[in-house]
């Protein structure tokens, strides 16, 4: 029995997510082969721990859950983990997994497109069927739909020209410690340790966490900066990506970056379209240390 | 015919007799030698004689090392079921063998007159349990024929099962994590040599020459360190963690590991109780602050 595209639900930290185009999961096992001298190959044992990886894809209908932020301002899944599943025959069967971190979230869009919203997450803990299957607890917002007149760029320190598409990117580092099983004597005589230790005993985000934000514009009134200029002064532009609603013009989803440096400008013209210019922004956030 | 470079495969490691299930092992063999220079003839351009090397002199008898890096199994060091026979073949006891262990082959090569230098082993998590050891060898070698022997279905001690423990003066330390684990025992030995014998133009009737007539145990320390977390509060001058105002009667530290196959098998357990002899903490870019003690036990 196969299932179509319409069975299926992707379910995280209890929402079910909207738009979805497609979702990829897998995991994988690092082996290391045992050579003995004078014996050759005897075997390949399992060398790192175990590893899964999701990733969604997704058209951007409404408000992302995934943003859901904390009393402090900043994302959720940049320090929380989130659990996950895809089900389908009624919710019945699926594909789960527990302790996964968002390692990338990314926003593309063109000129007469939705955006599309990327997410990777890499899985520490358990992963397969019959894990965190439980069906969406939580309601979603409103669908709503952008459109090209109803997503604003502004960038602090100019006028921006006509915008042709953005890309808002923001990669976080991941580092999961794991410590070796713990037990005593008594965990001796019965061969196993009292503390099995199979997942991360803290997985931690290095900070800063990178994020860029590239936009396309049609060259109109800007013009490409003196890079001496640039360098010398080093100025910090707040760039922020406004996506609303087309129809009641109310907000769906809402990128920032503070204090962030322009560190690429490109211009490009050819015969078939009109002159643009490529321009690249780089913020940093950090732990709890503000930026300026 | 054998091919002319050995084979890996082709290579065994045999230690007393005993096949290793070794991933590398470095096998070194030198004769102690010295220039010896003399005086020569009368030089009547300098009114005098020069120096002149005659010959290099052996000093000594030949000496050599063994390094061995291998992979613990229950197999290998099981004997009826029991484990922890890896002390029994490593004879890191206090009342240690000062027999010298015969018998031992490193790929193309054979030679007797071994002594225990040093044994010691490292866990981590997720990753095979590596083992190595050291030897001192006295006299000479001698070519063998290649020598391969089959292995399978081995149950390798490994960091997925395997466990670790220490105790603070006697208090177990549950927020403790460690990250890795390492145990060392050192063997120091004396080297006697009987003049009369190494005097006796006989010892030339043979390439090994002159060799230890004894080699005994001076004394054994075994050292076991962790990395993980946290180190000891309160350690005092005895090194132990004192939390009374009493230094007199506190309890030795402890780290344990306990070794276990992917199985589930036990392999064997390890020790070392004693004083704390050193503790860091290092805190860096890029990482989380990470701590290491090391606590000393003496056998002998």
């Amino acid at each position: 029995m196969s299932y179509s595209n319409y069975e299926q639900t992707v379910i995280i930290n209890g929402y079910e997510l909207l738009g979805v185009q497609s979702v990829d999961g897998s995991y994988g096992i690092s082996e290391k082969p045992i050579r003995v001298a004078g014996v050759g190959f005897i075997d390949a044992l399992i060398d790192s721990p175990l590893q899964g990886n999701f990733s969604i894809g997704r058209k951007m209908v409404g408000y992302d859950p995934l943003l859901e932020k904390n009393i402090y301002g900043k994302y959720k899944f940049d320090e929380e983990e989130i659990n996950g599943s895809i089900l389908y025959e009624n919710n019945t069967k699926g594909f789960g997994f527990t302790k996964g971190r968002v390692s990338r979230y990314s926003v593309n869009c063109s000129v007469g497109e939705i955006p599309d919203i990327q997410t990777d997450i890499i899985v520490y803990g358990q992963l397969g069927k019959d894990v965190s299957m439980n069906p969406a607890t939580k309601e979603n917002k409103n669908i709503k739909y952008p459109d090209q007149s109803t997503i604003r760029v502004t960038i602090s320190d100019f006028s921006i020209d006509a915008v042709s598409s953005f890309a808002y990117s923001r990669g976080i580092n991941v580092n999961a410690v794991y410590g070796l099983p713990k037990g005593d004597s008594s965990d001796w005589e019965n061969s196993q340790a009292s503390v099995k230790n199979l997942e991360p005993i803290q997985i931690d985000t290095q900070y800063p966490i990178e994020t860029d934000i590239n936009v396309s514009i049609i060259a109109d009134q800007y013009e490409i900066r003196e890079i001496k200029d640039r360098i010398q002064s080093a100025p910090k532009s707040d760039v922020k990506i406004e996506i609303l609603d087309s129809y009641a013009q109310t907000d769906i989803n809402t990128f920032e970056i503070e204090s962030a440096r322009l560190i690429s400008e490109a211009i490009n013209s050819t015969v078939a379209e009109e002159m643009n210019i490529s321009l690249a922004y780089k913020g940093y956030e950090t732990y709890h240390n503000p930026l300026v | 015919m054998s091919d002319k470079l050995l084979r890996f495969e082709d290579g065994k490691v045999t230690i007393g007799g005993k096949d290793l299930l070794a991933s590398s092992a470095n096998l070194s063999i030198s004769p102690k030698l010295e220039a010896e220079r003399v005086y020569g003839d009368y030089d009547s351009s300098i009114v005098g004689a020069k120096t002149e090397f005659v010959k290099f002199a052996p000093v000594g008898g030949l000496t050599g090392k063994l390094s061995i890096n291998f992979y613990i199994s229950s197999d290998k060091f099981t004997v009826d079921g029991n484990p922890n026979s890896i002390e029994r073949m490593f004879d890191i006891v206090a009342g240690m063998d000062e027999r010298s262990i015969n018998n031992n082959i490193v790929g193309r090569y054979s030679f007797n007159n071994m002594y225990l230098n040093s044994f010691g082993f490292e866990m981590s998590p997720f990753k095979m349990v590596m083992a190595t050891a050291s030897y001192d060898i006295y006299g000479s070698i001698e070519r063998v024929i290649d020598q391969r022997f089959r292995q399978s279905d081995v149950n390798f001690a490994h960091g997925l099962k395997s466990f670790g423990n220490i105790l603070a003066s006697g208090v177990e330390q549950n927020e403790f994590e460690i990250s890795k684990l390492k145990y060392t025992i050192v063997v120091n030995r004396k080297i006697h040599d009987q003049i009369r014998a190494n005097e006796n133009t006989s010892i030339n009737t043979s390439p090994s020459g002159t060799v230890p007539v004894r080699c005994s145990v001076e004394n054994i320390e075994k050292e076991m360190r962790i990395e993980g977390n946290e180190i000891i509060e309160k350690i005092n001058i005895y090194g132990g963690k004192q939390t009374s105002s009493v230094a007199e009667g506190i309890e030795d530290s402890k780290i344990e590991a306990f070794l276990l196959s992917l199985e589930g098998e036990k392999v064997a357990r390890f020790s070392a109780k004693g004083k704390i002899q050193t503790q860091d903490i290092a805190i860096s870019e890029g990482q989380h602050a990470m701590a290491n003690i090391t606590i000393k036990e003496i056998i002998k």
